[in-house]
């Protein structure tokens, strides 16, 4: 199964501490078995309603072919850890190439 | 006759002609097209009915699950106070 997931980070930490925080969400969908096709970095952006006190959050996007019970760890981490605002899913037929128009905005 | 002739005009064809999003040079309705969306709801935030936009069916279904997940993410308001 593909999937596409997106994670909100809060944008009161660095970008160092936000990229370790991308970073180990990559090792546990590795450590997992499962496979990283492409990942994108939307960058630190405005939210339209405030999360957990936050204004701003840092987007990474992360298309895989995972096992989905790795989804439930990511949902406990939400509710737990104070710097991690959203995590996303969904399920998609196939992986495009191209670059989707929010990393396209922030380029411009 | 008349029946006949009211018929004619709302046949399927004639209805997705006026779709906006069905066709094929349409834009693909996905939750990380915002600026798509935005032109879809009201100022508020309210998703806007199909019968006022000439939606199809089809689309307006897409294009409401695509709003509601922009939402969750924070991409695009519940509300906004203007």
């Amino acid at each position: 199964m593909l999937y596409e997931n997106v994670f909100i980070i809060s944008g009161q930490l660095s970008k160092k501490s936000a990229d370790d925080y991308y970073d180990d969400l990559i090792k546990k969908i590795k450590d997992t078995g499962g496979k990283i096709l492409k990942t994108e970095f939307w960058g630190l952006r405005d939210l339209s309603y405030k999360i957990k006190k936050n204004s701003k959050g840092y987007y990474y996007m992360i298309n895989c072919e995972c096992n989905p019970k790795i989804f439930s760890e990511f949902d406990t981490k939400v509710r737990q850890d104070i710097n991690f605002l959203r995590f996303f899913n969904l399920k998609i037929k196939s992986v495009s190439k191209d670059q989707s128009l929010l990393t396209e905005q922030k380029n411009n | 006759m008349r029946n006949k002739v009211f018929d004619n005009t709302s046949s399927k064809a004639f209805l997705n002609k006026n779709c906006p999003l069905s066709g094929k040079d349409a834009p693909i309705v996905d939750y990380k097209n915002i600026n798509l969306l935005r032109r879809y709801m009201t100022e508020k935030g309210k998703i806007l009915p199909s019968r006022v936009t000439q939606v199809s069916t089809k689309k307006q279904k897409e294009l409401s699950a695509a709003i509601k997940r922009a939402r969750f993410l924070a991409l695009l308001p519940y509300v906004s106070r203007q």
